[in-house]
């Protein structure tokens, strides 16, 4: 039997690698090399940061929701494993979204929140992650984790549109939209490309966290079951 | 005994797995229930007697093994369980309702109609009619089994499930279990139930199996059930 | 059959809480001293209690409905009932439907006993449209109480199942309250036009829940 905590495959290794490489050039293109928008000064910056974490954030959710129908279809566990690994990689980008949404709030508008209708869906959808790994650390039993988790996944997915319009509807009741729009088609191509090539760079990290991730779950789940094996062949 | 070699197997269970984190509690569970026929699953705590039950009754799902009831394939899961009942250790009954209502609401699942008089006969057999108009919480523990086991006798299942009937009844109740699998085997039912002590079971015509590391044997034959 | 499945449901339910009076009495209590605290904690005078009121009305509702829901399948978890009615030849999603028509039903009661008192609380004018608020509530609840079976359904079992229930339900609530207290809202300053865009959202999302509901509920229910 290999140990079960075997090393990184090839996949898994490869994407680290060109993950790494992306990131730290799309860090420096951001920093130093992109130019700033004459309006919106250095501190816009972070948008290298904060846009393509958002959509990673909603990739992520994606990734649940597809491997969770593939889960009630098949009853892998495989595709239960890669769920449970896309929400943890996907809170840490959410989470990022946020603090980085924050931050430019703070030097946007003077405050550390504000009620902007892209931040608030995106905070929705952070407790939704969190949630559904709460549901999942609840549950002892394999399958019926797997079943609660992706009914879970796939709500909490079909929801995402309905938080979105709902919070943008109700945001733009009050306040003429944000200045925080990266993608309006005003924004010049010194800026889209390496907001682009940032976004590549945070997927090719995301898809290495997953594979990352889910060794992980694998190896702690063939632990228990060594463990319980043990235990039964003892007697105990 | 009971054989009826043209009609397919009441209940024909092959290659039954069903691991927890990965120990597997049944280990390849195969077996056939013919029409008319009682089989008694004996063995000790944890072998998985309730585990497998579950499982024939569709309750719980196998990791690998096929189930087929009457012919037809377990995953036809509404069509098959309109043939099948199960008595598992809890009573499956609602509290704070009358014996009478509890039964026209399990039969109504069921599409049946509930006919006052049969679900009167079926009250007197179980000596539970006097108390018809008690909420079952009043109910002490050998009458929430005899409810529970009148409900079966109302829907006349093709195949009866039976986890431990005997507990908490007296040996009136026992005697009237027996006499009603009796009955139901006539009829062509097929009963398969755990147990403990073989006595209760004396003077019923049946087949003994015992599960044990996983695996179902024909206590009889010594062969694989 | 279907009809059969869900009117048997719904009668049981009806019939449980007639004669133990606790899903109700329970969140009428709640309902009512919500907002009494509401008068206590928040300065509720003049024009401010008008814009105040639809939204706290909701968030009264919303967490009133929570308490029952949460308890909706006590029963059907006592004595393992769940495992009587998965063995049964009925349509899961018909089950589903039955335990949400008397899930509803429960809130749309208290929803009917709360109005007056809220008009009675909030110095609203008597004139308010309370046919459309009523409607709104109603649809609001409609949601509500769809992704409240359907999570109630499993979080009845769990661990911490007080704590764990609310936080699955609320945060994909949002849209539902979002929509709903804003429909309240507009209604109330005779902004019909909003209020319709959003009663059409909440249908949308009413649907949406309703539909993946169903779809999905055998899935919580079956091994």
């Amino acid at each position: 039997m290999t140990s079960p905590l075997a090393k990184a495959g090839p996949w898994e290794r490869w994407l680290g690698i060109v993950a790494l490489v992306m990131v730290v050039a799309g860090v420096y293109w951001g920093l130093f090399v992109s130019p700033v928008d004459l309006y919106q000064g250095e501190p816009m910056r972070i948008l290298f940061v904060h846009v393509p974490s958002a959509w990673v954030s909603f990739l992520a959710f994606f990734v649940i929701f597809v491997a969770s129908i593939k889960y009630l279809r098949t009853r892998d566990l495989k595709y239960d494993t890669i769920a449970h690994a896309a929400a943890g990689s996907g809170l840490i980008f959410t989470g990022l979204t946020l603090a980085s949404g924050s931050i430019w709030g703070k030097y946007a508008w003077g405050v550390w929140w504000t009620w902007d209708a892209r931040l608030t869906t995106v905070a929705v959808l952070f407790l939704i992650y969190a949630v559904y790994l709460l549901v999942r650390g609840l549950i002892d039993e394999d399958a019926k984790r797997a079943r609660y988790g992706a009914v879970l996944g796939i709500i909490g997915f079909l929801d995402v549109p309905i938080i979105h319009f709902s919070v943008y509807w109700w945001r733009t009741l009050h306040q003429p939209a944000s200045i925080l729009r990266p993608d309006s088609p005003r924004m010049a191509p010194e800026l889209m490309i390496p907001l682009l090539f940032n976004t590549a760079a945070f997927i090719v990290l995301f898809a290495h966290l997953v594979i990352a991730r889910r060794r992980v779950i694998e190896a702690e789940r063939s632990f228990t079951r060594a463990q319980q094996e043990q235990l039964h062949e003892s007697g105990v | 005994m009971h054989e009826t070699p043209s009609a397919a197997p009441m209940l024909e269970a092959e290659g039954i797995v069903k691991r927890f984190h990965g120990v597997p509690v049944l280990n390849g569970v195969g077996l056939r229930l013919h029409a008319g026929e009682t089989a008694v699953l004996y063995g000790p705590n944890g072998a998985g007697k309730t585990t497998l039950l579950r499982i024939l009754a569709t309750l719980g799902r196998p990791d690998t093994g096929t189930l087929r009831i009457d012919g037809e394939d377990a995953e036809e899961r509404n069509s098959v369980r309109a043939k099948m009942m199960y008595c598992g250790h809890a009573t499956q009954l609602y509290d704070d309702l009358e014996p009478i209502e509890n039964l026209r609401f399990f039969l109504s699942l069921y599409g049946r109609k509930a006919d006052e008089a049969a679900m009167q006969a079926v009250l007197e057999r179980v000596s539970l009619w006097r108390f018809r108009l008690f909420q079952v919480s009043t109910f002490s523990a050998g009458m929430r089994r005899r409810l529970s086991f009148a409900r079966a006798m109302l829907l006349r299942p093709r195949l009866l499930l039976l986890d431990e009937p005997y507990t908490s009844l007296d040996t009136a109740g026992g005697d009237l279990v027996n006499e009603v699998i009796r009955e139901l085997n006539a009829e062509g039912t097929a009963v398969l139930m755990s147990n403990h002590s073989p006595e209760r079971v004396a003077d019923l015509p049946h087949r003994r199996l015992r599960l044990q590391a996983g695996r179902l044997l024909d206590e009889d034959s010594d062969h694989v059930a | 059959m279907w009809l059969s499945v869900i009117w048997a449901l719904f009668r049981k339910d009806a019939l449980l809480e007639l004669r133990r009076r606790e899903t109700l009495l329970a969140m009428g209590a709640f309902g009512v001293l919500s907002m009494l605290l509401y008068n206590f904690a928040l300065p509720l005078d003049g024009d401010r209690a008008r814009d105040l009121a639809p939204g706290l009305l909701w968030v009264s509702v919303t967490f009133t409905a929570m308490l029952g829901l949460g308890k909706a399948f006590a029963v059907e978890k006592q004595n393992d009932v769940m495992d009587a009615l998965v063995m049964s030849p009925a349509p899961k999603a018909a089950i589903f439907l039955g335990k949400l028509a008397s899930n509803f039903v429960f809130i749309a009661v208290i929803e009917l006993f709360l109005i007056p008192l809220f008009a009675a609380f909030f110095p609203v004018q008597g004139n308010a449209p309370w046919g459309a608020m009523i409607g709104t509530l109603f649809l609001g609840s409609l949601g509500l109480a769809t992704i409240g079976t359907l999570f109630s359904s499993i979080t009845v079992a769990m661990r911490a199942r007080e704590v764990i229930f609310p936080l699955v339900l609320l945060p994909l609530m949002v849209p539902v309250i979002i929509a709903t207290s804003q429909a309240l809202a507009a209604f109330l300053n005779g902004e019909t036009t909003a209020a319709g865009a959003w009663l059409r959202m909440l249908g949308v999302a009413d649907l949406i829940f309703m539909v993946a509901s169903l779809w999905v509920f055998e899935f919580l229910v079956e091994d």
